[in-house]
């Protein structure tokens, strides 16, 4: 059901696959890209990307072009083309972006990707054919705190951002030097690039992930109250929100039109319905099914006495009598990431998600 | 010392509750580069650098004297105790046994050298801690520190008192 591979017990901070999923490229938290395949069953290292000099943030590898994208704290962003057994970097050309860049996420059709950083700049960047470098195209009109999330629409041409000043906010990413013929879609004209469509408000939490569901209709993100927020393109204005009782969440993905799922600081990930003509959002299970284990009994209950002597020994117990009840999750720790693993029939039959100690989960959806 | 120690009366669970679950929701942390100095990463708790990325601090207290402060942000939470000190002797005791620790805290990883004022001691709990130790641990050791903190000063208020008198007797002897 659920495979788990584990890297160690450095943090993956980010996590990509190729196109066959026979590799991944991970960053564990240091200031390299590795990449690792998978021989008999085994995940041998094959290839390190060091350029950049501090923690990468983010990784995307483009399926069909082969080519990954790499963001870090050095605010710097590469491209890497596998060329003769080896990834050779190429600099982004990043004007005026001074602070970490966040995320990166390659375009649907792959000719262009996004990134965001933490000087509120989202860019845009292409390739120049002509010159041979990859430029990079800046919206206007910023956000007001840091770039925490990207997402694609799947036209190629619009792009959802989610910021650190509790909104989210749907950019035209339209870029004529790639040849994008400005289409007309549900969520409004595009006609420049980088002309903000819409502004959604997260009321006081900051955005975590966004992610638009696969025909491009609805949207829906994630923040640090708690709350999934989804909204339909048929209505704008009309925000639908589900206030969890669970810990916040930093990553959603949509697995079909109406289904999508959630993961985070809960350590499972969680499946969601959203229904957007009645506007609701429901829960529909957690992915995880082992339950959390009763806690040992803690010290001091009533009727148990302890000398002092006996209460100091109780300091090198290894594992200190938790109250809380231990998580036996498969997860131990915050997820970072989820990804899209393996698609069948337009709907998401596996996906991967990335914790920060050092596994990545594959769990099989189908049948839910 | 063979005097038994009675266990924590259930007054204190509710408190120890809310304490529980409002550190569960503050430790959702997560690493965030500095927007203001260009490749930094400060734990926003400390340095306050913009509104937006604080979360509003919550004071947990059982009465006048015994409170605790949790502050939180996008990527650290600052724990603040201040601890029950019913009498001068007391106060002597948590002062010594703080700033012990205080002193070591290289070695304790999540504690702060300095007291935010008008607490007894503080930790720093940095994303980077969270990286590498579970977070319930961290939790329920918060916890523990609480329950034990008391005891200690308690032990050794009895410690203090009885080695005095037993001083004093010896000293008054030569008297008799």
């Amino acid at each position: 059901m659920t495979e788990v591979h584990s890297f160690g017990n450095l943090p993956v901070i980010a996590h990509a696959w190729n196109k066959d999923r026979t590799q991944i490229a991970v960053s564990l938290g240091k200031n390299d890209v590795r990449i690792y395949h998978k021989q008999a069953g085994k995940w041998k290292l094959m290839h390190t990307l060091t350029e950049h000099l501090s923690r990468v943030l983010a990784i995307d590898w483009a399926p069909k072009t082969n080519r990954i994208v790499s963001a870090s704290a050095d605010y710097n962003a590469y491209v890497w083309t596998y060329e003769n057994d080896t990834w050779k970097p190429q600099m982004v050309e990043l004007q005026r972006t001074s602070r970490a860049v966040c995320c990166a996420k390659w375009s649907p059709q792959e000719n262009k990707f996004a990134i965001g950083s933490s000087d509120k700049n989202v860019a845009i960047c292409y390739y120049e054919t002509e010159q041979r470098f990859w430029a990079a195209e800046m919206i206007k009109k910023k956000p007001k705190s840091t770039v925490t999330c990207l997402a694609w629409h799947p036209n190629n041409q619009l792009l959802a951002v989610g910021s650190c000043d509790y909104r989210v906010r749907i950019y035209t990413a339209a870029v004529k030097a790639v040849g994008d013929q400005p289409q007309p879609s549900k969520w409004g004209n595009i006609a420049n690039t980088g002309e903000l469509l819409h502004e959604f408000q997260s009321e006081s939490g900051w955005t975590h992930d966004v992610a638009f569901s696969p025909s491009g209709e609805n949207l829906a993100w994630v923040s640090h109250n708690s709350i999934i927020f989804a909204v339909s393109s048929k209505d704008p204005s009309r925000i639908t929100m589900e206030i969890t009782n669970y810990l916040p969440f930093r990553c959603i993905l949509f697995v079909s039109e109406s289904t999508f799922i959630v993961g985070g600081h809960e350590f499972s990930p969680l499946i969601y319905n959203y229904d957007d003509r009645r506007g609701a959002i429901e829960f529909v299970e957690k992915l995880d099914q082992q339950g959390a284990s009763t806690g040992r009994q803690a010290i001091g209950e009533e009727g148990e006495f302890y000398t002092p002597y006996q209460a100091s020994r109780l300091f090198d117990q290894p594992s200190m009598q938790t109250q809380s009840p231990e998580p036996v999750t498969t997860h131990q720790s915050m997820i970072t990431q989820i990804v899209p693993y393996q698609t069948e029939n337009m709907n998401l039959s596996k996906i991967s998600s990335a914790d920060l100690f050092g596994q990545v989960v594959i769990w099989n959806l189908s049948g839910k | 010392m063979t005097q038994p120690v009675p266990p924590r009366t259930s007054a204190h669970k509710p408190y120890l509750d809310a304490i529980r679950a409002t550190l569960q929701a503050a430790f959702c942390i997560e690493n965030f580069e500095s927007q203001v100095v260009e490749r930094h990463n400060k734990p926003e708790v400390e340095v306050k650098s913009s509104k937006q990325l604080l979360l509003n601090p919550v004071v947990i207290s059982r009465n006048q004297n015994e409170r605790i402060l949790i502050e939180g942000s996008v990527n650290s939470v600052r724990i603040s105790i201040a601890v029950k000190q019913a009498d001068d002797l007391e106060k002597i005791l948590c002062k010594r046994l703080m700033r012990f620790m205080m002193q070591r805290a290289d070695d304790f990883h999540i504690l702060r050298r300095k007291p935010i004022p008008e607490y007894d001691i503080s930790f720093l709990i940095t994303n980077f801690h969270a990286e590498t130790m579970y977070k319930h641990r961290l939790v329920d050791f918060i916890i523990y520190f609480l329950e034990e903190i008391d005891k200690e000063i308690s032990e050794m208020k009895l410690a203090v008192s009885s080695r005095a008198r037993m001083c004093a007797e010896e000293f008054l002897k030569k008297f008799n």
